[in-house]
């Protein structure tokens, strides 16, 4: 099913304006450079209206369609610029948590998603919580992970595949925070 | 959580997070066309990466974001209404079409092109609805040497099978694309790699009407929504 109508710039722009916010917030937590998180964003959208935005239900909701592509076009960022877990600064972390406030239901309802899964990582135990978030928002395989921490590479496995079980539990409808 | 008999089901994890590496992953997409515990593994805990993916941080971007990109889409909307085409201008690797792939494919060493006849006979497969037969067709042009493929139909069903097709290179898939006249290549769910003889069956997802061209390209490991790569396989239907 196609996204919105062919070649309809107001259509997309609208399904921009839903998702950029999101997009960008995973591009920078990923690249942790407004520019380069500003170009994957405006390389993946541009991506979609090309394509003429053949979106698949198969794939998941919109939203996870569109963050999978953001992911991907910054790890791969990530890895060209030879750079990992790049860190934004106190400040700028500070004024993130200045946001605006929400300015729709659905907005608040997304924010509060997030939020539960935050909490939910930060629930894991230590060891399990960093080494997926080395993995997914670093970019890190699996091997580098080990290297970093000093870890037998199977306990790196096993902590992923434990801490992502743990998360999927307390992540289930009716389970949430 | 997974039978213990699986010696891989520890990678499950990794692999859902992007974090095997390439020949690992490639080894693990195998291994998953043979292992039902592992598929399931991974179909469950897809839930938490994509609820991972909108766990970042808020932050806001500038508003030349919005700015470029639109700037952009406006203008290729304005150039296609000015031209009067309903079709998205092309984003086919620059200088080269499906057609001209054919054209150009033929003029390297390396083509083999496979021209396929209808008619095999009688399907007994339960999905056949109108026609119950299962039928070879199109023409096949495979780059690589000593590559073949055969595209059969069942109904409207499509499968595509090959054989010499190398493995993809590190870190990429195979991925299969529907194109219609005057159309840009339409992405699919079809991902694949091929086994160490270069063979591989994949089911064509979507429907075929209109489709004039099935393309193959090896794109990055989790498919892209436009070619990367000139195709390494096109099906003239």
């Amino acid at each position: 099913m196609r996204l919105v109508p062919e070649g309809d710039a107001a259509a997309f722009e609208a399904v921009f304006g839903r998702h950029e916010r999101a997009a960008f917030s995973l591009a920078y937590r990923i690249c942790g450079d407004r520019p380069v998180a500003e170009e994957v964003c405006q390389e993946a959208f541009l991506a979609l209206w090309r394509s003429g935005a053949r979106y698949d239900p198969a794939r998941g909701s919109v939203r996870t369609w569109i963050l999978g592509i953001v992911h991907n076009r910054a790890i791969d960022a990530l890895r060209r610029a030879g750079v990992h877990d790049r860190r934004r600064s106190d400040d700028e972390a500070a004024a993130e948590a200045l946001e605006s406030p929400e300015r729709t239901e659905v907005e608040a309802l997304r924010r509060d998603e997030a939020r539960a899964v935050r909490s939910v990582l930060s629930d894991l135990p230590e060891e399990q919580s960093r080494v997926i978030e080395l993995a997914y928002f670093g970019g890190f395989t699996h091997s580098e992970i080990a290297d970093v921490l000093k870890a037998p590479l199977g306990t790196v496995k096993g902590r992923m595949r434990l801490g992502l079980e743990k998360m999927r539990l307390a992540l289930e409808p009716g389970t949430r925070p | 959580m997974t039978d213990a008999q699986c010696g891989v089901a520890d990678s499950v994890g990794a692999y859902v997070l992007g974090a095997l590496p390439d020949v690992e992953a490639r080894e693990y997409v195998r291994h998953l066309e043979d292992c039902r515990l592992c598929r399931e593994d991974v179909m469950r805990l897809r839930a938490p990466i994509e609820l991972l993916s909108a766990a970042a941080p808020p932050a806001t971007p500038s508003a030349s974001l919005r700015r470029n990109v639109m700037a952009t889409v406006q203008r290729d909307a304005a150039k296609r209404r000015r031209e009067g085409r309903a079709a998205r201008p092309s984003r086919f690797p620059a200088g080269l079409t499906p057609r001209r792939t054919t054209l150009a494919a033929a003029g390297a060493a390396a083509v083999v092109a496979a021209a396929v006849t209808i008619g095999i006979g009688a399907s007994s497969s339960r999905r056949a609805s109108v026609q119950a037969q299962s039928r070879l067709v199109g023409q096949v042009a495979v780059l690589s040497p000593g590559g073949s493929g055969q595209f059969a139909l069942t109904g409207q069903q499509g499968t595509l099978r090959v054989r010499g097709l190398p493995e993809p290179p590190d870190g990429r898939v195979y991925e299969v694309w529907l194109q219609r006249d005057g159309m840009a290549p339409q992405a699919t769910d079809a991902l694949f790699t091929t086994n160490k003889q270069g063979q591989a069956e994949v089911a064509v997802p979507g429907s075929l009407d209109g489709v004039r061209r099935v393309l193959v390209t090896s794109e990055p490991r989790h498919g892209s929504v436009v070619p990367t790569r000139q195709p390494v396989l096109v099906v003239t239907l």
